[in-house]
Parts: C-alpha cells; structure tokens; sequence
C-alpha cells in the first residue's frame, strides 16, 4: 500500500512537470487565415501572412456601429516578411507580430502570377505539404498580379478575407462552373501524374479598380504556369469533365462538343472523353486532367468499368441502399413476432409479397431499366389518347 | 406529536374472534426473570435502526403458524431470537397475579410505540395485579378486567397464533404474553411522527382549500370522507408486500363509477400479489395499461378537492400508506388540462386558461423543431423584417441550429434537474446563475443566438404551465426526436412527428378506455367541457358529472 | 405501444356509419382539393366548374351502384359478393386486376405528395427520404386499425376543411368573378375532356370502398346511405367551390400552375402580417392526403385478406407499404410522365379494372334477382 501511495506522488509529480513543453495558450499563438505567396524585383520571396485579429465582443458590440468599416480592417493583420526561400521569410514572422504563426487554420494560398510563371508550383508549396499543420484543404489560388494586394481587400460578408476568398472559390465553381475547386492535396495529386499537368483556379480583378472575382483556372505545365483559361472556355471544360450537382451536364457538354476556339489540350481531352462515351454508353469522369496524355487515361478508364461512375451517383446508391436496409430490417422486427404467432395462410401471403419486395428493391437500388408496372400502364396509353382525342377534338395535349 | 388515528382492522390480517384459549394451567412456576437479556428500555445502543429485524430462522415455519404456548418462556425465548439484532425492541417483565407470582412480559417498539400509551398499561398491570385477588385466570376475564380499568383506549385484542403476535409488534402494538395462557393480548398503541398539512407543495393554488394529504393514510380518507359525506363512497382496503405490508385502499362512489371500469381495476389490483409497493406510484405499472408511451394515463394529486371532485365525476381513486399521493383513474388526455382551480373562477376566465394550456401544449411540444424548421429549410416562410432580425444574430454563430437547440435544450435540462435537488438557500442562487449570467454570457460569446435563448425559456415556461407535471414530462421527452425529425425533413419530419404523435394518443388507452375522446355524442360534450368551461348549473345537466344513471339535479332547497 | 394486438383483431374492426361517411369523405376530398382545380381548368379554361359537375353526377351513380350491392349483400363485402354472383374463377380473374392496380394507386398518391413537396418546399431531399417518411407515417397509422383512424379522422377532418375555408376566405379580396365568364368558348369537347379526368380521379376510386362498407356496425348499416350521399354532396361543393374560386383569383393563369390551393395561399397578403401562411396551408392539405392514403391502404390490406381469407390480415401492411413505397420510387418518376397518366391514362385504367368488375358483379345481382323474383317468391 505504502509504495503504491508514493508510485502514486511520483507519477502526479510527473504529470505536473511534464505536458509543459506543448502546452500554450490560445493568446500566444496567431492564427493564420491567409498567405500570399510573391516574387520581388529582386529574386527573393516576399511573404504576405493574413492573421486574425481577435477583437473583444464586448466593445465590438455597443460601439460596433461607429467603428464598423476600423473593426474589420481591425479583423485581420497583414505582415510582411521576405526571403531567400520560403522557410526563412515564415521564420521572420514572429519578429514583425510578436507571436507565432499557426497554420491549422489557413483557407487560402495565394500565389502570385510572376512567381509562378518561373519556379516550379511544387517547390513553392512544398513547405505548405511537408509542414504538418497546414491541411491538404486549404485552397491555392494564383493571383493576377501582386498576391500580397488581394489581402487588404475588407471582407464583405464573411468574416475574414481568407473566408471569403474560400467561398468564393467554393460555390463560385459549383454553381458557375466559370472556374474550379481544387484543393491542395489534389494539386499534389496532379501533379505526380505523367503528364505532369495541373489546373489551378485564378483570382483577378475585373478591371482596373473593379471587383475581385475568381473565375478562369490557369493551367501548369511541368510545373510552370502555361496558361489562364477564359471563363467561357472554363465553362466547358467543367461541363465535359464531371456531372456537377444542380445542372444538367450532359446536355450541355454535348452543346459544347464543338467549342469555337478552344485550346488545343482541351480539345483533344474532350475528343478522347466523346470516344469513351460512345463505348461506354454513358459519361466519363476520367481520374487525370486534361494533357496529351490525357486520352489514353480515358481509354484506360473505360476498361475499370466499376470506378468509372460519377460521386454523386455513388453517393446517391448508397443512401438508396442504406434507407431500404433500414426499412426492411425494421419491418421485419415489426413483424418478427407477429408472424411467429401468425397463421399459415398469413405466412405465405407475407412471402409471398416478399418476391415481387426483392425485385422492385432492385430496380431502385440500380435504376436498371427492366419491366415494372408503368410498361403495363403505358399499353393503355394508345386507347386512352384516342378516347380523349374523341371527346375532345380541339384537345392541345 | 399528533395523535395516530387507530387502524382499521386489515381483511387478512384479522385475528379469528374465536380463539382457542387453552384452559389456563395455574401449574407453573415462576420462571426467572432474565433481566440481562431483555433491553431496558433506557439503555438502548445507540446504533440500532429501527427496522424490521434481519429474520434469526427465515420463514420456514409452517404456514399453519403454531399457537402461542402457553409457557412464558418458550413465547420469550421465541421472540427474543425473532427479532434478534432488534435494538429497539423492548421486552419488559411484569408479574401477575394475586401475589403477583405469575411472570408476563410486555413485547413491543419502543420507537414505534407512544410513551403515555407504555405508561398506561403499566399503570394498568401494576394496578391488575396488585387489586385483583382471585386473579382472572382465563383470558376473557384479563381482558374485561383490563378493558374496565381503562388500559388503553382501544379494546385488546386476544392473540393466539405466534405470528401473529410478531405482525401485531411490527404493527405498533403492545403483546403481552401470560404465564399460563397460550393466548396473549394486544394494545394497539402505533404512533410515529406525521408531518403536518400545509399547503400542497406541487399543486399550490390561489383561491380555494390550501391543504394537503400526508403520509398517513386514514387521515387521507378521513379528509376525504369529511368532505364527501356520503354512504355511497366506498373504500376498499388491502395489503401489499411481503415485507412492507403496506396498506393500499382505492375509493369510488358506489353508482357513479362505471361497474366494468372498476371490475378491470379490481383485476390489475389482484394482480400486485406480493410486489412491494412504496409509493403510489408504483401502481401505477399495475394499473397502467401502456408502460412504455411516455404519456401518463393516470392523475396524481395531493389535493382533496381535486379528488373529490374527480370522485364525483365517477373516477377511482387510490392511495398507499406512506405517500401523499392520490391517484386518479382513468385518466384521458383532455383531463389533464384542467385543474380543479377552473371551477372556483368565472367561465370564461377559465375557458381562456384552459385554451393558453393547450396553447402551452403545442408550445412546449413544437417550439424549437419549427424554429428549426423555419431557420433551416424553409426561410420563405418567415416575414422578411422577422427574418432579417433573426439574420443578425445568427451572423457568426459556429454551431448549425439543431446543434445550438440541442445544446441549449441539454442545458436547461441540466438546470431544472439541480434545481428540484437543490436546497432552498442555494437553489434561488442556480436560478439567478443559470438564466442570467449563463444566458447572457452564452448571447455576448457568441455561442448561442439571442433567438434560441427565448425559444429555449418559452418551452421550458410552457411546459411549467400545464397542470399536471407528469404530462410535461411527456412533453419534454418528445420534444427531442421531434427537433431530429425537423433537422432532418424540416416541415415534413415536423408534420410526420406530429401525427405519429397523435396516433400514439389514438390508440392509448386508460384502464381499458380509450385515452382520446371519439366522436360520438357523449364524448362531444365531454370534448367541449375540456375546451370550454361552463357555470356549474349549466354542467350538472349535461352527462359529463353524472353517470346514465343518475339523474340531473332539481332545484332544491337547503336545509 | 398499445397498438391492436394481432389476436385481438381476428375480429375486425367496426365503426359506426357517420365514421365512415367521414372516411369516405376525406378519400374523395383528401387530395383532390389540392390536384384537381389545375388539370381542369387546363383542359376546360373557365367550364371546369362544369365538367366537375359531370363527373360528380357520374360518381354518384357509381355510388347507387355500390350501395345497391351493399344492400343486396348484407354484411358481406366484394370478394364474397362476387363469388357469390360469378363464381371463385370469375372473381379472381376479374379482381386480381383490381389489386394489382390498386397497389400502384397507393404509390401513385405517394408519388404526387412527394412531387408537391420537391415542388414546392424540399426541393434538394432525395424522393425515396420524402417518400419513405410518408409511408412509414402511413403504414403505422393504419396498423392501428381502423377503429383509431376513425377517431382520428375527425380532428384532421376539421383540420383541413378549416384551412380549405380559411384559404378561401382571406383570398377575398383578390376575387373577380368576371374571369368567370365565357364559360364554354370551345364548345363542349373541352368540357368533356376534363368531366373524363375528373371522373377518374376522384370519382370513379369510389368503387374501392365495396371493399369495406361492410365494416359498418350493423345497427347502423340502414343510415349509411344517406349518410354517404351527404358526404359526396359536400365533397361536390367543396371541389367545385375551389374550382370556382381558382378561377375568379387566377384566371387564364390557373391551368399553368398546378396545386392551386396552395398557389391561392400563396397569395394572401394581409397586413405584412398575415403572408406567407402558405405552409401552415400546404401541411394541412397534405394531411388530407396521407390519410386518403392512409385509408386506400386500408382497403387495399383489408381486400389481400378477403382475397385470400385471411383470419387477421394487419400482419401484411409492412410489406404492402414497403412494396408501395418501391412501386413509387421505380415508376413514373418524370414529372411529365406522371401528369400524362394521371390526365390520359388513369381514367381509362381504373374504369376499366375498379368499375366495370362493380359494374358486372351488380348486372349479374340484378338479373339473378329479378330471374329468382320471376319464379315465385321464395325465401
């Protein structure tokens, strides 16, 4: 008992003296939203670090109607910092704000047009990929111009500029397809693949003094910015590529199969796509990103015939799936008792529904087009036209 | 300390008047008194609860119980080793007889029994002994002579089966065994601390009687039956319990009630058997018909009023010893909007009370899934200015709505649970903390909305509002799935719970009745009396008070 | 939960005749009030209101028709009349149809409610969620039985003819009754087109309720005609006041948009206070139709049983309701398909598969009578 009561001290002891070394404070850190990434006349790296300024709510709320435009631009800090590499000009940061930065949180990177159009994306972000706190979900953007500018821009109704730079990004790709979501564990991912092209959403502004908007997507190619795909071509280029929610791709991908003047990998990634198409009988998703060698990807997705199906139609199966196993399984416990109890003529009416159950279940589930009762409906359908045509001659339908 | 009303003798537990009374044998000597063994009633050790003992040799004696001997040490030796590890029992010698050689002992509780009562029949041996020269020696004679000097206040009662005698102990009486007879007698002599009747602590009213039921229950039906002073109100008692053997009694008016309602509660009451019964409550799983609908289908009360009034009204009542609860059966949804309150106001104070409970019902029950339902899925429908406030301050909350009620809801929960626990002095302190310094500071970080705050107190007060407190916790329960189902399907899941709700209650039933009223022309009225209330006169010719068989009042005159 | 225990129910259930008016009245009226005014004035412009008078008239001859059989066969309900009259072979083939369809009626009813709501309110639900609430919704309901959908028909009875009223009257000021008027520009084929659909749905789906009128206590079987009628007397003026209505607010408008109560409310605005009530509305009316529905799928158990003879038939409504609920996920799940069978092909089918099987069993009751009258009076 005794040596188990000092075992007991000594460990509390221990526990006190150890967890010191992790252990901060919410205060003592800042919290990056965003960073811009940018090459100085000189050759070095000129760092643009977005962090959030947290106001107490108190004074924010009874004086927040005089101090409204200040208690934004109060919302965020930018600082500076330069350097040879990107490593060294991150270590500067507490020298101009005083705390360190964490970058668990950060939305958005922005690099600037000249830094890319010369280094290689990969070794730019290699610091952001490696580093453990930034996550793969943070968004890279390339920036028209100065990176470091679109950070003073005051957020208009998000929170923080980094915020909205996301969301723009996010639904601006999702409901305008004028440019698109990628994120940069999927910029990694693209740029492994053989042909060593990437797409890259682009933010710019919309004229001299106008509105900043993030439409178009610049592509890469060996890691260097090649080219900055115009909105209408941007529109295309999602509609022949995914089946993206809350429009109808396929329709409008057929329009757009004979594009005016499109860029010359667009054009071949969208003729391998129609030729995968017509031997599959239904639209592509192909894994990589349009390149030269994008055709042969196609044709290799049409031979894993089981990945090739759109996310949303999976995810749609599944919860089909998922609803009919929970229906049944709570039917049958319903009725679990009941039927023990139950007669025979009962028992085989019950089964004897339990066939035509299974087959419709399936139906559901896989949308096959087999006989279900509506072609039995539709015999009808000629007579019932013609009896309506009798009664009423001046009939419009 | 009150005086304890003297029990009515329970059906089975009553002695049979004829006793065998072995001829007294004059032939025995006199035991000697061993006073180390028997406790003297000052000199207790301190920690003995007074409980029932811990049985020395279990219950297997034959049911066939044998009889008191008629030694007096064989009685002796057999309750000293029946009640063996009773601290508080108190065995006292006396001596009888015309030179007061012939032994007795006194068995009872001392913590059970009233002093004056022990001093009286002391007084009394002392003075049997001491005056009677010829002594009494057969056991009608001990207690005539007994009874003319007064022992106690209540006949004794001759005792001849040895189990008897140990129930009667554990009832309050004083046993005392003879020397020579195979019967003793008992004094009953319970008293225990009661609490006195005050206001009713869960069903405080305004206007009308401020007195309570207490834990006793022949006080209970004394107050009752000083209420409804007629021959036609019938109690029934019984026991339950191997080892409480608590006292149940049920009460009706015999030509009100509905002769097949109170046949099936008779059959579930047969059904308790030897379940121990603490509380009235208990019951109710008994009686009830549905155990798992979180509705209740029975009322509790601790007013007399409100069970006289639910008495004429052709409902059963019932009542446990110990607890203050009455309960009320059959019990329909409608009833428990209405309190007995409503019929000492003018009507229409009443009707509208009675519709701001209904009012308080749906409140309570669909206030925070159609916030969530609003807030979430259908935006359109909220007016624009409304919704624009709303809009400010939901700007910055990092928490989905559901999440926010949840969260919100858990914690008024939390609140309302320490504070029926917590003592007076500290409990106004949790209410002053919780709702506003916790509220407010929620508000000003940002955690929850201003809006959700008033959703989360307007159901908590609504659910205050309804008068019978098992009904809202009925309400509190349903509240939660309800907000899952709006979170999910939004005005659908909200309408889809509702009427799963609603079926629910259509297929409830209370002792065999239907727990909704069905549309048939009776049950109307009875539906516009929940709804409506009317002046007295007006009621009392409708068929809601009175059963078929009872006629309407005519007017007659006060005598 | 206390719902009717299996063995208790070998006995069905039986409810009184003015329940059972009120049930008939909510099948008509259930989700009619909610389809019917747009289809109609889309064919027929401003004569809806007539064609509706048509169809009423013809239902209540469908109506005779059931009641007669009601009274020929006391007690005893389709399937047994029709053994009786045509034999165990003549039945099964005439009424195995009947069943048949009628499980896709139950999905088709579901497949409307599930429009409306996409339609209107959840638009980004998948359907099978929408649907699978509903049916368990319904399918609980009517495993209770049918003696608790009696009781609780009359509160949403009152529910939904209060909201239908309440509609109707707070659009008040948005009336003109000029767009009443011409009544027949096209001369009568338009009418008539209309007076098809509406006959088939509702009017003609009366003939579902063969199937349990024999429910009816039997001391009260005598007032159930009477009582029917009234019913399908208040089902025709509330229709056709709807109609009406539709068409006085609306005008040219009110074949284009479908689900014209709703639109209706959609367009109360009194005050900046009361607007917007469209949902308080719109879930009212959808009350009337899960209980049509709910009803329907009571029937439809109730005839699996009589077909079959099954002593306790509620053990079957799990698998009838899922088997609805998969008929309403696989068929017809192009809107535009659905408004095609609804308007072309339903009349035609449920005539041919509810009322003509009705329609022979009574000619075939009828000639047996009067053969077995002409040879003498005998029992």
């Amino acid at each position: 008992m005794r040596t188990f009561a000092r075992l007991t001290v000594i460990w509390l002891m221990s526990m006190v003296a150890a967890g010191c070394w992790d252990n901060r404070e919410l205060d003592e850190y800042g919290f990056v939203q965003a960073v811009a990434i940018d090459r100085q006349d000189d050759g070095r790296i000129k760092l643009t670090t977005h962090f959030y300024n947290p106001s107490s709510k108190s004074e924010g709320g009874e004086g927040a109607k005089s101090a409204q435009n200040s208690k934004s631009a109060q919302k965020g800090i930018n600082i500076r910092t330069s350097g040879d590499t990107i490593f060294e000009a991150i270590r500067d940061i507490p020298m101009k704000l005083g705390r360190k930065a964490k970058w668990d949180h950060m939305r958005i990177i922005l690099l600037g047009e000249r830094l890319v159009r010369t280094q290689n994306i990969g070794e730019v972000l290699d610091y952001f990929s490696r580093d453990h706190e930034p996550r793969g979900t943070v968004l890279p953007l390339i920036a028209d111009g100065d990176a470091g500018e679109y950070l003073e821009i005051k957020p208009f109704i998000e929170q923080t500029i980094g915020q909205q730079f996301k969301k723009m990004e996010t639904d601006g790709s999702q409901y305008s397809a004028k440019t698109s979501r990628v994120p940069l564990y999927e910029l990694a991912i693209h740029l492994k693949n053989p042909s060593r092209t990437a797409a890259v959403a682009y933010i710019h502004r919309s004229g001299p003094g106008g509105d900043v908007v993030i439409s178009k997507v610049a592509f890469f190619k060996q890691g260097k910015l090649a080219h900055v795909l115009e909105e209408k071509d941007a529109e295309d280029r999602t509609g022949s590529r995914t089946e993206a929610p809350g429009r109808d791709r396929r329709s409008e991908a057929g329009e757009a199969g004979r594009p005016r003047n499109r860029h010359p990998d667009l054009q071949k990634e969208s003729e391998a796509l129609e030729t995968a198409r017509a031997r599959l009988g239904r639209s592509v998703r192909p894994h990589p990103v349009p390149g030269p060698g994008g055709g042969s990807h196609a044709q290799h997705g049409v031979k894993r015939r089981n990945a090739v199906r759109y996310e949303g139609e999976e995810v749609a199966m599944y919860g089909k799936m998922v609803c009919l196993l929970v229906l049944g399984a709570a039917m049958l416990l319903a009725d679990g008792q009941a039927l023990r109890e139950a007669g025979r003529r009962e028992r085989i009416v019950y089964g004897a529904l339990a066939a035509p159950l299974l087959y419709l279940g399936l139906l559901f589930v896989t949308q096959w087009p087999w006989p279900n009762l509506d072609a039995l409906f539709d015999l009808l359908a000629a007579p019932a036209k013609r009896i309506v045509g009798g009664l009423n001659p001046a009939a419009s339908s | 300390m009150r005086k304890h009303p003297n029990p009515n003798p329970s059906p089975d537990t009553n002695p049979n008047s004829n006793s065998n009374l072995n001829s007294n044998s004059s032939s025995n000597t006199v035991p000697n008194q061993n006073q180390s063994r028997s406790p003297n009633p000052n000199d207790r050790p301190p920690d003995s609860p007074s409980q029932a003992a811990p049985e020395a040799d279990p219950r297997s004696e034959a049911p066939s119980s044998e009889a008191v001997s008629s030694r007096l040490e064989d009685n002796r030796q057999r309750m000293e080793s029946r009640f063996a590890g009773c601290g508080d029992l108190e065995i006292r010698p006396w001596r009888f007889g015309p030179n007061s050689e012939l032994p007795a002992f006194s068995v009872c509780f001392d913590t059970l029994v009233r002093t004056n009562a022990k001093k009286e029949l002391a007084e009394t041996l002392r003075s049997f002994v001491f005056q009677d020269a010829d002594a009494a020696n057969t056991a009608e004679e001990a207690i005539r002579r007994l009874n003319d000097r007064g022992a106690s206040s209540t006949p004794a009662k001759p005792i001849d089966r040895f189990d008897l005698a140990v129930q009667e102990v554990l009832d309050g009486q004083i046993v005392v065994f003879f020397e020579g007879w195979s019967c003793a007698l008992g004094f009953s002599a319970l008293e225990v601390e009661q609490r006195q009747a005050s206001e009713p602590i869960t069903e405080p009213s305004v206007h009308g009687p401020h007195v309570s039921t207490i834990e006793s229950i022949d006080s209970n039906i004394g107050v009752i039956r000083n209420l409804l002073k007629s021959s036609k109100l019938k109690f029934v008692f019984r026991t339950a319990g191997e080892d409480t053997r608590r006292r149940i009694a049920y009460g009706y008016m015999d030509g009100i009630v509905q002769p097949e309602t109170l046949a099936e509660f008779e059959k579930r009451v047969e059904r308790i058997g030897g379940e121990e019964i603490l509380e009235t409550s208990y019951l109710e799983e008994w009686i009830g018909d549905s155990l798992y609908s979180p509705f209740p289908q029975v009322r509790y009360t601790e007013r007399p009023d409100t069970a006289v009034a639910s008495l004429l009204g052709g409902k059963i009542i019932a009542l446990v010893e110990g607890s203050p609860s009455i309960l009320i059966c059959p019990g329909r949804f409608l009833e428990f909007f209405m309190a007995s309150e409503d019929y000492y106001y003018r009507p229409i104070y009443s009707t509208l009370i009675r519709w701001l409970r209904v009012a308080a019902f749906l409140i309570a029950l669909m206030l925070p899934s159609t916030y969530i339902a609003l807030s979430t899925f259908h935006s359109e429908l909220i007016p624009t200015v409304l919704l624009l406030a709303i809009l400010n301050t939901r700007e910055g909350i990092p928490f989905p709505a559901l999440v926010e009620a949840l969260i919100m809801e858990f914690f008024f929960e939390l609140l309302r649970e320490a504070g029926i626990r917590l003592p007076r002095p500290i409990g106004s302190a949790v209410s002053i903390v919780g709702a506003l310094v916790i509220g407010q500071a929620a508000i000003q970080s940002q955690i929850a909305s201003p809006v959700m705050v008033i959703v989360v107190a307007l159901t908590g007060i609504a659910s205050f509002a309804l008068p019978q407190y098992n009904m809202a916790i009925a309400l509190r329960i349903l509240r939660f799935p309800l907000m899952l189902l709006a979170a999910t399907f939004g005005g659908l899941g909200i309408m889809a719970g509702v009427i799963l709700v609603y079926l629910h209650l259509a297929t409830l039933r209370s002792l065999g009745q239907p727990y909704l009223a069905a549309p048939t022309p009776q049950e109307v009225r009875r539906l516009r009396d929940a709804f409506i209330v009317l002046p007295r006169r007006a009621l009392l010719r409708s068929s809601r008070n009175r059963r078929p068989n009872k006629e309407p009042m005519r007017e007659k005159s006060m005598p | 939960m206390n719902r009717g225990a299996g063995s208790a129910a070998a006995k069905q259930d039986r409810i009184g005749s003015v329940q059972m008016a009120v049930l008939f009245l909510f099948f008509m009226t259930g989700s009619s009030i909610v389809i019917i005014p747009a289809p109609l004035t889309n064919v027929a412009g401003n004569g809806a209101w007539l064609s509706l008078l048509i169809a009423w008239a013809a239902g209540a001859l469908l109506l005779a028709c059931v009641l007669y059989l009601n009274r020929r066969y006391p007690g005893r309900s389709l399937f047994e009349y029709g053994r009786e009259a045509l034999g165990n072979a003549g039945t099964a083939l005439l009424l195995a149809p009947f069943l048949c369809v009628m499980f896709w009626h139950v999905a088709g009813i579901v497949i409307e409610i599930g429009l409306f709501f996409k339609s209107t309110m959840l638009k980004e639900t998948p359907t099978y969620a929408v649907n699978s609430v509903l049916l368990v919704t319904i399918a609980l309901t009517v495993r209770a039985g049918l003696e608790v959908m009696a009781r609780m028909a009359s509160v949403f009875l009152g529910l939904m003819f209060g909201a239908i009223v309440l509609v109707l009257a707070l659009v008040g000021p948005l009336y003109h009754p000029e767009y009443l008027m011409p009544v027949m520009p096209d001369g009568i084929g338009p009418i008539l087109n209309a007076a098809y659909i509406a006959y088939g749905f509702p009017y003609a789906e009366l003939a579902v309720f063969a199937f349990i009128l024999a429910d009816v206590k039997e001391r009260d079987s005598a007032k159930i005609g009477k009582r029917l009628y009234l019913a399908l007397a208040v089902n025709g003026l509330t229709l056709l006041v709807s109609v009406a209505c539709s068409i006085m607010v609306l005008g040219p408008l009110s074949g284009d948009l479908k689900y014209s109560l709703y639109q209706l409310a959609r367009l109360i605005f009194i005050r900046e206070i009361i607007e917007r009530i469209e949902s308080v509305i719109g879930f009212s009316l959808i009350v009337g139709f899960y209980f049509k529905t709910s009803i329907l799928l009571h029937i439809l158990v109730r005839a699996l049983g009589l077909a079959f003879r099954l002593p306790n038939e509620r053990i079957l409504v799990f698998p009838v309701a899922l088997l609805c609920l998969l008929l309403s996920l696989t068929t017809y799940t192009e809107e535009a398909k659905m408004e095609e069978i609804v308007s072309i092909v339903w009349p035609l089918l449920d005539n041919l598969v509810y009322v003509a099987p009705l329609l022979l069993i009574a000619a075939v009751t009828a000639l047996r009578g009067r053969a077995g009258r002409s040879r003498g009076r005998d029992v």
